[in-house]
């Protein structure tokens, strides 16, 4: 099934829960299914079955009226994590980059993510896992360009500092 | 390019644009911070794309699709609703608008020059008359040349004739074509007209061939119950675009009508047509025997 894999794990970070991304999953494609007619031919097919999951779940958010609230995370600089590895260069090593992903299992880095509020982690995790051009992640969030580039450097800065937390506190 | 710059948005070195490439090339820092970036993006999308699809999970949805009708598609009947709807559409628009628009200009100069005929003139309108053409040399008047030797001026005044714009409005009578408007307004008093073209466009209301163009800053309009080629014919023009030049003889005093001392006078010396006209600060004492 042409996208699947990249669609549930879309879904997944979206609902943050397993059961709610199979049905989101299932219920984007079923859409898909039914108004494949309006897909344009040469049109961009991975970025359209994401578009459709996206909007049904923002519609789903509407009806239930619970959207998450995320841990509010203050924002930084996009190289924040890099800059205070940088500094302790003297006391870590010569080389605190290959400490720090040397310590950082992925569920770290998953857990960093899930906190980030929905609008910053779709975006990120858009542009960095999935690949999708600024323009494309406008289309499917369906928010102008500038907000796209806001909300990732947004993300970025805040991961970064989630994750420097989470250095600082890794017995070494 | 400095490192600042390139470090203003991580994607900058993700992704780097050659003049970024070339800063990194000779910047340890930066190159240092790309490495990282790099590293922590292809981080996090190890850490995503762990997950892969539950099992089962490609049948249930194939099985969910299977229940569902088939999908729509562009078929023949939608189409004919489609073209059937949009000549509906087409039909009210027809109907609604199908009468050529009016340019509300055109009506408004029709409307003056209808009226304006069964008007006197005053004194004040003929020192209006003056003070605008003392105001305006003739020469920035480009004025059609050609004219209908059976057409003779009857007055000319300084008229309010559209919105916010009021110029000379030259007034002509002949046997066969009746009483004839010609118009000059300038352009920046008309700022809420479009642009016109410099080639004159004929127009029809009420019964009327109404012919507009622009040159140099002055919007022209040419009114009479005449068919548009005739119309046309009046004006003269020199090559594609351009409307002759002043036909001074178009600006001869009327005899027996108000002159620019307020005295009615009679007129005995004839101006050559193209030879002699109106100068500026003075308008001809001494018009034509028409």
């Amino acid at each position: 099934m042409v996208h699947a894999e990249a669609l549930y794990r879309f879904a997944r970070r979206l609902c943050r829960d397993d059961s709610q991304a199979e049905d989101l999953f299932q219920e984007a494609y079923e859409r898909a299914y039914r108004f494949f007619y309006q897909f344009r031919e040469g049109s961009n097919c991975k970025s359209w079955l994401f578009t459709i999951l996206h909007t049904l779940h923002r519609q789903r958010l509407r009806s239930r009226s619970t959207r998450q609230e995320s841990i509010s995370i203050d924002e930084a600089s996009e190289f924040f994590l890099h800059d205070r590895l940088l500094e302790q260069e003297k006391i870590l090593a010569d080389n605190p980059e290959k400490i720090f992903f040397d310590q950082c299992p992925s569920g770290e880095i998953r857990a960093a993510l899930s906190e980030l509020s929905e609008d910053l982690r779709s975006a990120v995790l858009l542009y960095d896992v999935e690949g999708f051009s600024y323009q494309e992640i406008a289309t499917i969030l369906g928010v102008p360009l500038g907000t796209v580039r806001s909300r990732i450097s947004r993300g970025r800065s805040a991961l970064h500092k989630r994750l420097w937390q989470a250095f600082q506190q890794t017995p070494r | 390019m400095t490192s600042s710059d390139c470090q203003k948005l991580a994607s900058r070195l993700l992704d780097p644009d050659p003049e970024v490439a070339e800063h990194l090339l000779g910047c340890v820092d930066c190159r240092r911070r790309a490495a990282f970036a790099r590293s922590l993006a292809e981080k996090v999308r190890q850490a995503e794309s762990e997950p892969s699809l539950p099992e089962g999970l490609t049948s249930r949805l194939v099985a969910r699709l299977d229940r569902l009708p088939s999908p729509r598609r562009k078929s023949h009947s939608a189409s004919l609703v489609g073209i059937l709807a949009l000549a509906a559409a087409l039909a009210i628009a027809f109907f609604l608008w199908g009468r050529p628009q009016v340019d509300p200009l055109v009506a408004d100069m029709v409307r003056h020059h209808e009226g304006c005929f069964h008007i006197q003139n005053t004194r004040a309108k003929a020192e209006q008359f003056r003070r605008w053409m003392v105001a305006h040399s003739d020469r920035e008047l480009p004025i059609p040349a050609r004219w209908p030797a059976t057409l003779t001026p009857v007055d000319r005044r300084d008229c309010p004739v559209a919105e916010g714009a009021r110029g000379p409005h030259l007034m002509y009578a002949g046997s066969s074509q009746g009483q004839v408007s010609l118009y000059v307004l300038p352009r920046a008093d008309l700022q809420g007209i479009a642009s016109l073209s410099q080639k004159p466009t004929a127009h029809r209301y009420n019964g009327y061939s109404v012919l507009v163009w622009e040159r140099e800053g002055w919007l022209y309009g040419l009114v009479a119950r005449v068919n548009e080629a005739e119309l046309r014919g009046w004006v003269a023009l020199r090559g594609e675009l351009q409307v002759e030049l002043a036909a001074r003889a178009l600006f001869r005093p009327i005899p027996g009508r108000f002159t620019v001392d307020g005295q009615v006078r009679n007129h005995t010396r004839a101006l050559r047509p193209g030879s002699v006209g109106p100068r500026r600060g003075a308008l001809p004492l001494r018009p034509a025997a028409l």
